[in-house]
């Protein structure tokens, strides 16, 4: 009856009820501005909890997406609805005690079988022995990526990652419709800010010197995916969070010429097509759909390297899309749809 | 006292995604505002996440990223590393969940220019007119 | 030793700083004076404790050690620009919204948020230019 003290459980522990305390302040505050903030505070508490769990690609996912993306749309959003919510709604009232005793037996029930769940961190659990020490013993052999991630991701589940990406073109283009083209003009319901041009020279500064470190390391976080934490999705978010940037600092018209909205569209698109183009040329060539060695004769390498080349193909195509999906869910959300002002 | 500590150490991560799930099952199903639902969507949605990367961990692991000894040769024990397998279900997981909320946001603010509110019964009301 | 000093102080400071972050945020009376202890703090805190951690990887000297410390120096430089400009734009809207902001009198009439307030901000507490 021994534990290991290497896993900082009382760390966990701390953390995790800092996550329900943010949790709770998050629903139950009445100004939903804070509570958007609060969901953020406790994105980056979940961040924190997967790092300590070791996965370090998904914590840095969520440090790109869910403290970052989702707070700014959250925003964009709250400047369009009534920012307080009035209290003591009858409905509420009496639907809470109904929910609240369902809630507790459900949980009951789910506690009881957790008993029933392998023991945290144990290393023999049927999850941790069955298939995964295949892809961490096999896959440098097969893939020359030392990022085990990047391989089972790309290539060895790499129909998942493609019609991930598709549901994300997809995402983009319902908000496109159910946002463009209203029929009547709508108002903003926070008041407009002032026009002040040339007097936030500071954050304007700060942007100018900020943006295109964080493009090179958007970048840097794409190639160097195989060797350190990083990909294809981190890296289409931090490249759209730059753009992003540009238009918190300066105004929307400003980021959209810098990208334009065909180009937007054309990026969506591009990467999901060349990701399947890839798996199609594949299939061409008498592989099966995206078996990345049948790339070996053009690119004129042995079928290791060629499957690492392919993820890497891949990868930017996957990079693009979530980019550019980034850049369009920011457009439409923070001006409502009629591109004309944002945040 | 040492049986109970030990089971604790051994679940209590099950058990803080279970209450995370049910607060945000609870903030989905009693808060009367839309965005106040949203919110509880995407606590419910992490509450699961966390549930599946807390499989994939363990004890005296680390970083599923292939260590490699002076000589080139990766050191290829499958006890050293973290269960890489969740991390990628749960990564592609997290970039789909930022677009369901691109999605849910874009429809409140629909919901808002229809019907002028966004709070569930003031809606209905509206709705029934 | 002495640089293990140097990091043990260097640690315990950003520490003391983190703490004064943190009566700030919750003693302070109005908006503008909560932000800025946040800013201060956190960004010489911040500072602080990954100069701390810069020496610590530095101890035992090699090019990788060389490598992770330029990574970490390169975070302090852009929380150094980032965390105040942060801070400055926050302010700046709380100032175009009008916020009310927290005097001698007002914190002795009622609690922050009061009518006293409001009266406050057109009490030339605006430059003209910003007025309307």
């Amino acid at each position: 009856m021994t534990w290991d003290t290497s896993l900082l459980w009382q760390f966990d522990i701390l953390i995790l009820l800092m996550m329900v305390i943010c949790a709770v302040t998050a629903l139950a505050l009445e100004g939903l501005l804070s509570s958007a903030i609060v969901t953020g505070a406790y994105s980056f508490l979940i961040c924190l909890m997967w790092t300590h769990m070791m996965a370090v690609d998904v914590a840095f996912t969520e440090a790109a997406v869910g403290a970052a993306i989702s707070t700014v749309l959250f925003l964009g959003t709250a400047q369009y609805i009534n920012r307080w919510i009035k209290k003591e709604r009858p409905r509420e009232q009496g639907i809470k005690q109904i929910t609240l005793v369902i809630a507790v037996i459900c949980a009951v029930m789910m506690l009881s079988a957790t008993r029933d769940l392998p023991d945290w961190a144990d290393p023999d659990s049927p999850a941790s022995t069955h298939l995964s020490p295949g892809y961490i013993e096999q896959g440098y052999f097969e893939t020359a990526t030392p990022n085990v991630v990047t391989a089972v991701l790309a290539d060895y589940r790499s129909y998942d990652t493609m019609f991930e990406a598709v549901v994300v073109f997809a995402a983009a283009l319902v908000v496109m419709v159910i946002l463009r083209r209203t029929s009547h003009k709508h108002r903003k319901l926070l008041h407009l800010r002032p026009k002040r041009e040339g007097r936030d020279t500071i954050l304007r500064g700060a942007a100018q010197s900020i943006i295109p470190v964080m493009q090179i390391f958007a970048l840097y976080v794409l190639f160097h995916g195989h060797y350190s934490p990083g990909g294809g999705f981190q890296g289409g978010v931090i490249f759209g969070a730059s753009f992003i940037l540009l238009a918190l600092c300066y105004n929307l018209k400003f980021s959209m010429n810098r990208f334009r909205e065909h180009a937007v569209l054309w990026c969506c698109a591009g990467g999901v097509l060349l990701y399947a183009g890839i798996g199609a040329v594949c299939l061409g060539l008498g592989w099966s759909f995206l078996g990345y060695g049948a790339l070996a004769g053009i690119l004129g390498v042995s079928e290791v390297m060629a499957r690492s080349h392919g993820i890497l193909a891949v990868e930017i195509g996957v990079g693009i899309t979530v980019m550019a999906v980034m850049v369009s869910l920011y457009n439409d959300l923070a001006s409502g749809g009629d591109l004309e002002d944002g945040l | 006292m040492d049986e109970l500590f030990y089971f604790i150490i051994a679940k209590y991560n099950y058990w803080a995604a279970l209450v995370l799930l049910f607060i945000g099952l609870f903030g989905m199903i009693v808060r009367n505002n839309l965005m106040k639902k949203i919110i509880g969507m995407v606590i419910f949605q992490t509450a699961i996440l966390l549930f599946i990367v807390s499989i994939g961990v363990k004890r005296g692991a680390t970083v599923p990223i292939l260590k490699f000894s002076p000589d080139k040769q990766p050191l290829l024990d499958a006890t050293a590393y973290a269960n890489p397998l969740p991390h990628v279900l749960i990564l592609t997981a997290i970039v789909v969940g930022v677009a369901i909320l691109g999605v849910a946001l874009a429809l409140l603010q629909k919901i808002q220019r229809v019907h002028g509110t966004i709070e569930e019964d003031e809606i209905l009301e509206d709705m029934r007119k | 030793m002495i640089l293990d000093i140097l990091i043990i102080l260097m640690m315990l400071s950003g520490l003391l700083f983190f703490l004064a972050t943190t009566v700030g945020i919750i003693r302070f009376p109005d908006f503008y004076s909560r932000v800025h202890a946040a800013g201060k703090g956190d960004t010489l805190s911040t500072t602080l404790f990954l100069g701390g951690a810069i020496l610590f990887i530095l101890r035992d000297f090699s090019g990788e050690n060389l490598l992770t410390a330029g990574k970490l120096m390169l975070i302090v430089f852009y929380i150094f620009i980032a965390s105040p400009t942060a801070t400055h734009a926050i302010i700046d809207a709380g100032y175009e919204f009008r916020v009310p902001y927290w005097t001698r009198s007002s914190g002795k009439k009622g609690a922050e948020g009061d009518e006293s307030n409001e009266e406050n901000m057109d009490n030339g507490f605006y430059p003209e230019d910003l007025k309307g």
